[in-house]
C-alpha cells in the first residue's frame, strides 16, 4: 500500500502545486491548514552543536541523561549534553505535539533540513497517528552540520536537491518538502551559506515554495540574508525570517518589515535567559512578555499581516515530559494572555491562521 | 546591637558577613495562597507532587499546588543551600516572616550544619497570612511583638530577628496592612534594625509603602524595597531611588512570565537579562550603594533537584554575566557585600 501511495504521488506534476500546501502526506488545500505554528521540530538531532567543555565537572553534563535536578543549569549547558540534543523518540513525539491538537492546533512547519536527522517516513507516521498536517523542510542547516564535501558541492547541485526534495520527494520515500527551510546561517555568512541562500532562492523561483530562514545571532545577519536572496531572485514576501527572539529593537524591526519578508518569533516558552552563546554567537533569549510587547507595536505599525509564532521545540529540555512547555504552550498560555494584553481575534486569527496558509501556499 | 549584624547563632560583626544574599527561604509554608480552581482538570493538580513532567507549566499554577508550597525539609534545605556557600556565599537573610512558618531552631540548625550566617526576619507576611484576630490587635501590640523578636528572641527559642520583614502588602493597602507598617516603622526606631518589604504588585504600592514608612519615623535609607523584578520602568525605578530606599531585585533565576497572579494581581516577572540591564541603568544614575539582590527561593520547584535555579545562581551565573555586560568588581561588590552590610548592621 505505501509503495502504491509513493508512486501514485510522484505522478503528480509540478502544476497541481501552485494554490496548495504540500504536506508529508500529500498536497492540501490551504483552508484546511488550521492554527498552524510555523517552526518546530518534531524529530531532530542538534549533534553537530556538540563542543567538549574544558571543565572536569562539566564534563559530568556530556553524558548524564537529562534529570529533573540538571534542568536548572541546562540551558547554559544545552550544547554538551548529548541526551538534550536528541528528540528521537518517535512515540514520545506525537505524545508532546497531541496537546497542541487538544488546544486546536492544526498543522505543524517540522523545519528539520538537512544535516539535523531530517526524518520524512517518521515525519509521516507521526502525522497519521496525530491527524495533524505536517510542512517538511528542505535545504542545509548551519555551517556546522554542512556535509563535508560542501566546499566541492555547486550551488546548482544544492538547488536541484533542493527541488528534488519538493517534486520528487526526499530520496525513495516519496515523502515531499512544503517549505525551504531552516536554512541556516551563521554570521558573519560563509561562502557555503551564500550558496546555499542562493540555491534556495533559485529553488524557490522554480518551485513556488516558500523559504523559512535560522539567522545569524547578529542584527546584521537577517538583513545580509534578505539582500542575498533578494539578488538571486527570490520573493521577499514568501521570506520567513525567524528567530527574532535575539533582536529587541523596534526600530531595527521596522526596516526589516519594510523589506515585505515574514517575521517569525518562534522561541515562544524558550525564556531562559542562561542560553547567552549559540556557536559562539551571542544570544539574549526575550521573554514571552517581550515577544508580545514587539509583536504588538509590529502590529500597531501596520505589519500584523506579517507574523507568525512558534516554540521551535528541538531540545529536550522543551519537552513537557522533560520540564519543558512544548508545543501547546502558545495555545494554552499565550493566547489568553494575548487577549488580557489586547489583541484582537482578527489579529491572533490572522498569526495563528490566516499568515501561516499564505507563506505556505505555493505560487 | 548598634554596629553589629545579629544571625540567628548571635551578633556577628559586619565584617564577617561577606557575600549576602538579602532575600531567600530556606524553610516556609506558603499555603496561605492555596486556592481551589474552578475546572475540574485544573483540581487534578492541586494534590499532584511536584515532577519533572509537570515542571514546564507549574509556575502558572503554583497557587494550587500545594506539593509547590512549602519548604518544609530541613535537609533539603541544607544540601541546597550548601551549593551556594561552595560557589562562594557566606551569608544570607531569611526573610521569613510570621505567618509564612518563620523556623527559628530550623534555622538556627542550617547555619550550624552549613557555617553560613543566617538572619532570621521579624513581623508579619501578606494579609492572607495575618492572623485570624489581626483586625482586633493594636499597631502597640503588634510593635511590642516585634521588638521582643529582635531583642529577646521569637516565643521561648532565644533565636533573634536580624531584619524587620519580609513585611507582606498586596495592593490597594487595607488598615491591617498599614498597622503592620506602622508597627514595623516604629520597630525599626526602638531598634536599629533595617526593614525590608513585600510590595504589592502595582507600581503605586512601593511608593505608598515608603510614605508611609517614613510617615511613621522610619528611615528610608535603611529600608529594602523586594520584588522590583515586576516593575520594568527605568523612569519608575529612578523615581523609587529618589526616595533614598534600598532596591532588591530577589527573583534571579526565575524567569517564565507564565507565572500565575498572585491573590488576584496579575504580575509580569522581568528576565534575568532585563534584571541586569535595570541594574546597570541605576548604577549609571549613581545608586550603585542602593542594590542588593536575591533568589528569593520560595517554591519547591525553585530548588534545584525540582529543576530550578537555587540559591548558587546569582554566584554561579549571574555574577559571570554581569562581568560580561561590565558590571566592574566594585559594583558587584557593592551589590553582594557592601550593600548587605550596610543594611544589616544595627544602627
Amino acid at each position: 500500500m505505501a509503495m502504491q501511495t509513493r508512486s501514485a504521488k510522484s505522478t503528480q506534476s509540478r502544476n497541481s502545486l501552485p494554490g496548495k500546501v504540500q504536506t508529508v502526506l500529500g498536497p492540501i488545500e490551504p483552508e484546511n491548514l488550521g492554527v498552524t505554528i510555523t517552526h518546530e521540530h518534531l524529530l531532530i538531532d542538534l549533534a553537530c552543536y556538540f563542543e567538549m567543555p574544558e571543565e572536569a565537572s562539566e564534563r559530568a553534563w556530556v553524558d548524564a541523561p537529562l534529570t529533573m535536578d540538571r534542568l536548572g543549569g541546562a540551558m547554559a549547558r544545552w550544547n554538551y549534553s548529548r541526551d538534550n540534543h536528541q528528540l528521537l523518540d518517535e512515540r514520545m513525539a506525537v505524545k508532546e505535539v497531541l496537546p497542541f491538537k487538544l488546544w486546536g492546533g492544526g498543522s505543524v512547519v517540522d523545519a528539520t533540513s538537512i544535516g539535523i536527522a531530517r526524518d520524512p517516513l517518521a515525519l509521516q507516521r507521526i502525522s497519521r497517528a496525530t491527524g495533524l498536517n505536517v510542512i517538511m523542510g528542505a535545504s542545509h542547516y548551519v555551517p556546522v552540520s554542512h556535509p563535508p564535501d560542501m566546499d566541492r558541492r555547486s550551488e546548482d547541485s544544492i538547488a536541484d536537491t533542493t527541488i528534488r526534495d519538493i517534486t520528487a520527494g526526499v530520496g525513495d520515500t516519496g515523502v515531499r518538502s512544503g517549505i525551504i527551510g531552516e536554512v541556516g546561517n551563521f554570521w558573519p555568512t560563509s561562502d557555503n551559506q551564500l550558496k546555499v541562500l542562493r540555491a534556495s532562492a533559485h529553488a524557490q523561483r522554480e518551485t513556488g515554495a516558500p523559504i523559512l530562514i535560522h539567522p545569524g545571532f547578529h542584527p546584521d545577519s537577517p538583513p545580509h540574508i534578505i539582500r542575498t536572496l533578494d539578488r538571486a531572485g527570490a520573493d521577499l514576501s514568501r521570506v520567513i525570517m525567524g528567530h527574532l527572539d535575539v533582536f529587541t529593537d523596534l526600530s531595527w524591526y521596522r526596516d526589516l518589515a519594510d523589506t515585505g519578508c515574514m517575521l517569525e518569533w518562534d522561541g515562544f516558552g524558550s525564556e531562559d535567559t542562561a542560553l547567552h552563546a549559540v556557536a559562539h554567537q551571542s544570544t539574549e533569549m526575550m521573554s514571552d512578555v517581550q515577544r508580545m510587547t514587539i509583536i504588538q507595536h509590529l502590529i500597531e505599525a501596520g505589519f500584523g499581516g506579517r507574523i507568525l509564532v512558534a516554540h521551535d521545540v528541538c531540545t529536550k529540555h522543551q519537552y513537557r515530559h522533560y520540564g519543558g512547555k512544548s508545543f501547546g504552550h502558545i495555545l494554552e498560555n499565550i493566547v489568553p494572555r494575548m487577549r488580557k494584553r489586547g489583541f484582537t481575534e482578527t489579529q491572533i486569527n490572522a498569526i495563528l491562521v490566516k499568515n501561516p496558509a499564505r507563506v505556505l501556499t505555493f505560487k | 546591637m548598634a554596629g553589629k549584624v545579629q544571625t540567628v547563632l548571635g551578633p556577628i560583626e559586619p565584617e564577617q558577613l561577606g557575600i549576602t544574599l538579602a532575600h531567600e527561604h530556606l524553610l516556609l509554608d506558603l499555603s496561605c495562597f492555596f486556592k481551589v480552581p474552578e475546572a475540574a482538570s485544573e483540581r487534578e493538580w492541586m494534590e499532584a507532587p511536584v515532577s519533572i513532567e509537570r515542571r514546564g507549566t507549574i509556575l502558572a499554577r503554583w497557587a494550587y499546588n500545594r506539593d509547590s508550597l512549602g519548604l518544609l525539609d530541613e535537609r533539603v534545605a541544607v544540601e541546597e543551600v550548601l551549593q551556594y556557600k561552595y560557589a562562594g556565599g557566606q551569608s544570607l537573610v531569611e526573610a521569613t516572616s510570621i505567618g509564612i512558618a518563620r523556623d527559628p531552631l530550623g534555622l538556627a540548625r542550617i547555619s550550624r550544619a552549613t557555617g553560613l550566617n543566617i538572619v532570621m526576619g521579624a513581623s508579619h507576611y501578606v494579609p492572607l497570612a495575618h492572623p485570624p484576630d489581626m483586625d482586633k490587635r493594636s499597631e502597640d501590640s503588634i510593635f511590642e511583638r516585634i521588638v521582643r523578636d529582635v531583642t529577646v528572641g521569637v516565643g521561648d527559642t532565644g533565636v533573634r530577628s536580624g531584619i524587620i520583614g519580609e513585611v507582606g502588602n498586596l495592593w490597594p493597602t487595607t488598615e491591617n496592612e498599614r498597622k503592620v507598617l506602622r508597627a514595623s516603622a516604629r520597630a525599626q526606631k526602638e531598634t536599629g534594625a533595617s526593614i525590608l518589604i513585600h510590595p504589592g504588585a502595582h507600581p503605586d504600592s512601593p511608593l505608598f509603602i515608603i510614605d508611609e514608612l517614613v510617615k511613621a519615623g522610619a528611615d528610608p535609607q535603611r529600608v529594602v524595597l523586594g520584588h522590583l523584578d515586576i516593575f520594568n520602568d527605568k523612569a519608575w525605578a529612578k523615581r523609587l531611588a529618589k526616595t533614598g530606599c534600598v532596591m532588591e531585585w530577589d527573583n534571579f533565576g526565575i524567569e517564565d512570565t507564565n507565572t500565575g497572579p498572585i491573590a488576584h494581581q496579575q504580575i509580569e516577572l522581568m528576565s534575568d537579562v532585563q534584571r541586569m540591564d535595570m541594574i546597570q541603568y541605576l548604577i549609571g544614575q549613581g545608586y550603585g550603594q542602593k542594590i542588593v539582590v536575591s533568589q528569593d527561593v520560595c517554591f519547591k520547584f525553585s530548588l534545584g533537584r525540582y529543576g530550578g535555579k537555587p540559591y548558587n545562581h546569582i554566584m554561579e551565573n549571574i555574577v559571570p554575566r554581569m562581568r560580561k555586560r561590565g558590571f566592574t568588581e566594585k559594583h558587584i561588590n557593592d551589590i553582594l557585600v557592601e550593600n548587605p552590610k550596610r543594611i544589616l548592621t544595627f544602627v
